[in-house]
């Protein structure tokens, strides 16, 4: 059959003036996005007769059941079981084409090229790498090669940088925390938790949400792979709200004050990446608002999926935005608040 | 390592937003314990003295590692590493530079 042809039976007719549209709306998208669906193309119905007749205006598209099957007029007027919209194949097809070429224009690109890029452009093309569901084989790769690209927004830095000064400068003059300090390694966990709020509560005022509850937990070291002692010294649990911390005895809370400082500072830094997702989604934080740039970085870092873990690629869970804000902020705070403490314990 | 666990000298410096500070000269034994042979311009009010003292006192450093599979994720984890191990030394001078902001240079 000929687009002719169908002009002539004229099947416009009989699938009404709305499906045909379609149809042509679907030629339309597979031609802008380069697709070809088999027997779908003008190039094959209008092998066999050339141009349309007639000097008619451009081609409508053939059905693309008609064109798939080689049914005609025949059936033209009724129902047929073989319809198959066409609408969710384009979508998908153009979901498959966005996730590819992100991926291509990633994987061409240097490392230097794409550091140049702005923070809200990685953004978009994360999200292109994410518009099939989780990507994978060269598109995951494309993603990982994005967070190790990726930095801290230079404001919000600083920010976090003002607010690490503040609350060095506040907390420095605490007798009880300079103590502490001095003396963690003998210090009861219920007197290490008790100072370790302190901290948490000078940074959650600075990050203008209630501190979070400390929910103490004693896991053992374990022995790793190759055969060195490690131990877990805590995590950030979104499902509660809680910052759990080990408080065994051979723990990093447990036997350093510095790496203690750490730990809290970095797990409530996870819980402040939540929040400012939590708002950004519910549109309080705009295109213009200090925050939006870097809480743009963590909503794409933030779903199960788009968050990658230390055993699939450990340069990139430590560089991921999430991973990477906590590590900065929480080794740039604890070393200001422990300098500062140090000071004013000497000046006494 | 090896160079390291010898009795070795290294500068003492300062990292701070507006430069660097030269804080003194120290020397790290083979069981890692510092000694501070000069304390220059800010360090001389006892500064780098008190940090040595301080960092003497650690029997163990926390060498961050991923975390065991199955942790939750935001898991911190840590290679417990002790005194006198090769990789002890290592391990202080990154926590001098991590929390104290000062960076030791072979001299």
């Amino acid at each position: 059959m000929t687009r002719g042809a169908a002009r002539a039976d004229p099947r416009a007719k009989a699938w009404g003036a709305k499906d045909m549209a379609t149809q042509q709306q679907n030629q339309w998208i597979f031609n802008a996005l380069g697709l070809t669906i088999p027997g779908l193309s003008p190039g094959k119905d209008d092998a066999d007769d050339g141009a349309p007749p007639d000097g008619a205006p451009a081609p409508e598209a053939a059905h693309a059941d008609d064109a798939r099957s080689g049914n005609g007029a025949a059936d033209a007027g009724g129902s047929r079981e073989d319809d198959v919209p066409l609408a969710p194949v384009v979508a998908a097809k153009a979901k498959e084409k966005q996730v590819k070429d992100a991926s291509d224009k990633v994987t061409a690109m240097s490392d230097d090229d794409l550091k140049k890029l702005s923070s809200a452009d990685k953004v978009k093309m994360v999200k292109d790498l994410f518009a099939n569901g989780k990507p994978t084989g060269d598109a995951r790769k494309a993603q990982i090669k994005i967070y190790k690209d990726m930095d801290i927004d230079p404001a919000f830095k600083k920010r976090e940088e003002e607010r690490a000064d503040r609350m060095a400068k506040t907390l420095s003059s605490d007798k009880d925390l300079q103590e502490a300090r001095k003396n963690w390694t003998t210090l009861s966990a219920a007197d290490k938790v008790k100072a370790l709020k302190k901290i948490i509560a000078a940074q959650s005022k600075e990050y203008g949400f209630d501190p979070p509850q400390i929910e103490t937990e004693t896991t053992a070291p374990y022995t790793a792979a190759d055969g060195s002692k490690h131990i877990v010294n805590g995590h950030f649990e979104a499902s509660d709200g809680k910052l759990h911390l080990n408080v065994h005895a051979e723990s990093s809370i447990s036997q350093d004050f510095e790496s203690a400082l750490n730990t809290t500072l970095h797990e409530n830094g996870h819980n402040y990446q939540a929040r400012l997702v939590k708002d950004m989604r519910a549109g309080k934080i705009k295109p213009g608002d200090p925050d939006y740039a870097q809480a743009a970085m963590f909503d794409v870092n933030e779903d199960g999926d788009a968050y990658i873990p230390p055993k699939e690629d450990y340069d990139a869970y430590v560089k991921q935005p999430e991973e990477d804000h906590s590590r900065t902020m929480g080794a740039d705070m604890s070393a200001k608040i422990n300098k500062a403490l140090d000071e004013a314990s000497a000046a006494h | 390592m090896a160079s390291e666990t010898a009795a070795e000298r290294y500068e003492a410096v300062e990292l701070t937003e507006n430069g660097e500070k030269p804080l003194g000269t120290v020397e790290f034994d083979a069981a890692g314990t510092l000694t501070v042979r000069e304390e220059k311009g800010a360090a001389k009010d006892g500064a780098l003295a008190r940090i040595a003292q301080q960092v003497n006192g650690k029997k163990v450093m926390y060498v961050e590692a991923p975390p065991p599979e199955g942790s939750p994720r935001f898991t911190l984890a840590s290679r417990i590493v002790n005194r006198g191990e090769p990789d002890f030394i290592p391990a202080l001078k990154n926590y001098l530079r991590t929390y104290y902001k000062i960076e030791l240079r072979p001299q």
